[in-house]
């Protein structure tokens, strides 16, 4: 049985407005790293915040170990599914109270030491979240998802406003927590997509365009039509990307 | 704010509301001598015993249990709003309150009901019939919007409660004068018994802060970060917005509308302890515990033989006391949290 199963899915932000996501299959049931690649505004964001039900869709399923997403409830759903946003939001609060979100809604202890040395975070437990700086924000956001545990993680442009140093510890913290997870990632950056993904799913026009892997990305024509490369500028993006 | 000083500091928040209710119970237009005092615990009845308990120990348990209320519902409807600058009010409950008051003057239903006048009573219900409405809208709308629907459609509602209010006092002068008084007159008729009425919505505003604290630290991030993790962000709004307009709406029923309190003891609060929503709940319940008291103090003693006002006093010590706060902690109050 797949782990997380989409079927048909269809989404529009309005009535009678263009649907964002129409007909949009996925299925996955081994951990690793998932890219979901796709243009700007191809449905990315709107798929995961699907799967979370912050957003309902007009039709399709989606199926949690073969349980009707809509039939979980939130607190339940808190326990299979965790999600984290692009934006960085305000928190004035410790990194170590931060962390021990991943525990919510269960009064258990929970020793932020523990998980902060694991994910080398120990110095910064009694910081103020606001007072830290870009990456290291991410870092512990990234963090209280290892203290959440579920089975699948959904993370949208992970690496967005990360200079390359962080890109890599995020990379690594992305890798470690995908040995026993189904982790999502959105992306719109080729890079990411070639160096991090088990697999990459192309998504265009509302559905998933293509499945390819790390090693067959650039091969074959659906990367190029996904993100409207003709062939006159192929031989640029190519070059663009070292691909050559 | 590690846990020890937090300890040690509400300790002596403990102690300092003691010591207003002291000088509460000690200072006033009769003066007496402290020797009396002393006699009070001897169980002769005087003069003195009816000052202290039956005008004095009401008054300021009273204005102390309204500071705790308001400073509650403050501290509940900035969380919501992650707005520093919302305060009781925020939602036009005074407003309605106040039509509610007015109502009851024009029709002049004079009767009490269970020691509670009909003026206060239409003003309470008045204040919670508006935030049901607005509670109500919130289901209509996306999570994203339910906050600006529900400041909008208050602000609209409120001009509209404040133009019938106008309308009903231009029909009725006299209205104005016994409304205006219904709604300034903050704790000079203080009863006790008025003190017990409130004592449950307190105790329930502060169990509900206390047992949601985590929430309102979760809510503090993001409506979309609050969902991840189980909670029912229009619900928990509702929720939220509910529990804060009943005490705002029982302070309004017991004093009148008080300003200024419930809008900055949250964020003196802040600057002392931080955030974090449970320290923040205790040390805000004690601050409006005492400060409603000492104005309410100041506003009875600083001129002889005359009452003034205790908004005019929140306003002119509160305000510059907030000013001189904020300068000594700025960097770490209003806006960095």
């Amino acid at each position: 049985m797949d782990y997380l199963k989409v079927e048909n899915l269809y989404f529009a932000y309005e009535k009678n407005k263009k649907y964002v996501l129409c007909g949009l299959n996925l299925a996955v049931n081994r951990n690793g790293i998932y890219v979901l690649l796709g243009r700007n505004g191809s449905g990315k964001t709107t798929l995961l915040k699907i799967l979370i039900k912050y957003l309902l869709p007009q039709k399709g399923t989606v199926l949690i170990e073969g349980e009707d997403l809509s039939k979980i409830s939130l607190p339940e759903l808190s326990k299979k599914v965790s999600f984290l946003e692009s934006e960085i939001p305000y928190i004035p609060l410790t990194v170590s109270e931060i962390l021990s979100w991943g525990m919510f809604p269960y009064k258990r202890h929970f020793d932020a030491r523990e998980v902060s040395s694991e994910l080398n975070l120990s110095g910064l437990l009694s910081e103020n979240f606001n007072n830290l700086s870009t990456g290291e924000k991410k870092r512990v956001l990234l963090g209280r998802l290892f203290v959440q545990k579920t089975k699948i993680v959904l993370i949208d442009e992970p690496f967005n406003f990360l200079d390359p140093y962080y890109k890599l510890e995020i990379a690594e913290m992305l890798k470690t927590l995908s040995r026993e997870r189904i982790v999502f990632i959105t992306t719109h950056d080729l890079g990411v997509a070639a160096n991090l993904g088990s697999e990459v799913f192309l998504i265009h026009q509302g559905k998933i365009f293509a499945r390819k892997t790390q090693n067959d990305l650039f091969s074959g024509n659906e990367l190029y039509e996904v993100f409207g490369i003709n062939e006159k500028l192929k031989e640029e993006f190519i070059r663009f990307y070292k691909l050559g | 704010m590690e846990d020890k000083r937090f300890l040690l500091l509400t300790i002596f928040l403990a102690l300092l509301l003691f010591v207003t209710g002291l000088f509460s119970l000690l200072l006033g237009q009769v003066h007496f001598p402290l020797s009396s005092f002393l006699k009070l615990f001897g169980g002769k009845s005087g003069s003195f015993r009816t000052i202290v308990l039956d005008i004095r120990l009401p008054r300021f348990l009273l204005a102390a249990s309204v500071g705790a209320m308001l400073s509650i519902s403050g501290m509940i409807l900035q969380t919501v709003f992650r707005n520093p600058l919302v305060d009781p009010y925020f939602l036009g409950v005074s407003s309605a309150a106040e039509l509610g008051a007015s109502v009851a003057i024009l029709f002049g239903f004079g009767a009490t009901l269970f020691g509670f006048s009909m003026v206060s009573l239409f003003a309470f219900v008045f204040a919670l019939a508006l935030v049901f409405f607005l509670v109500r809208i919130i289901r209509f709308v996306h999570v994203e919007y339910s906050r600006i629907a529900v400041v909008l459609i208050g602000i609209a509602i409120a001009y509209v409660l404040n133009a019938v209010n106008t309308l009903l006092i231009s029909f009725k002068k006299d209205i104005f004068l016994e409304s205006m008084f219904w709604s300034m007159r903050g704790f000079n008729s203080a009863s006790i018994n008025e003190f017990w009425f409130s004592t449950p919505f307190l105790i329930v505003g502060i169990i509900f802060a206390l047992l949601k604290s985590k929430q309102m630290n979760i809510f503090l991030s993001s409506d979309i970060t609050a969902h991840s993790l189980g909670i029912s962000v229009k619900r928990f709004i509702c929720l939220m917005l509910c529990v804060s307009a009943l005490l705002s709406s029982v302070s309004a029923v017991l004093a009148g509308t008080v300003i200024f309190v419930g809008l900055f003891v949250p964020h003196v609060g802040r600057m002392i302890v931080g955030e974090d929503r449970f320290k923040l709940s205790i040390t805000t319940l004690l601050l409006g515990a005492i400060f409603l008291p000492a104005f309410d103090l100041i506003a009875r003693t600083i001129i002889p033989s005359q009452e003034i006002p205790v908004n005019t006093i929140a306003s002119l010590v509160g305000a510059p006391f907030f000013v001189f706060l904020f300068f000594k902690r700025g960097n770490n109050g209003l806006f960095k949290g």
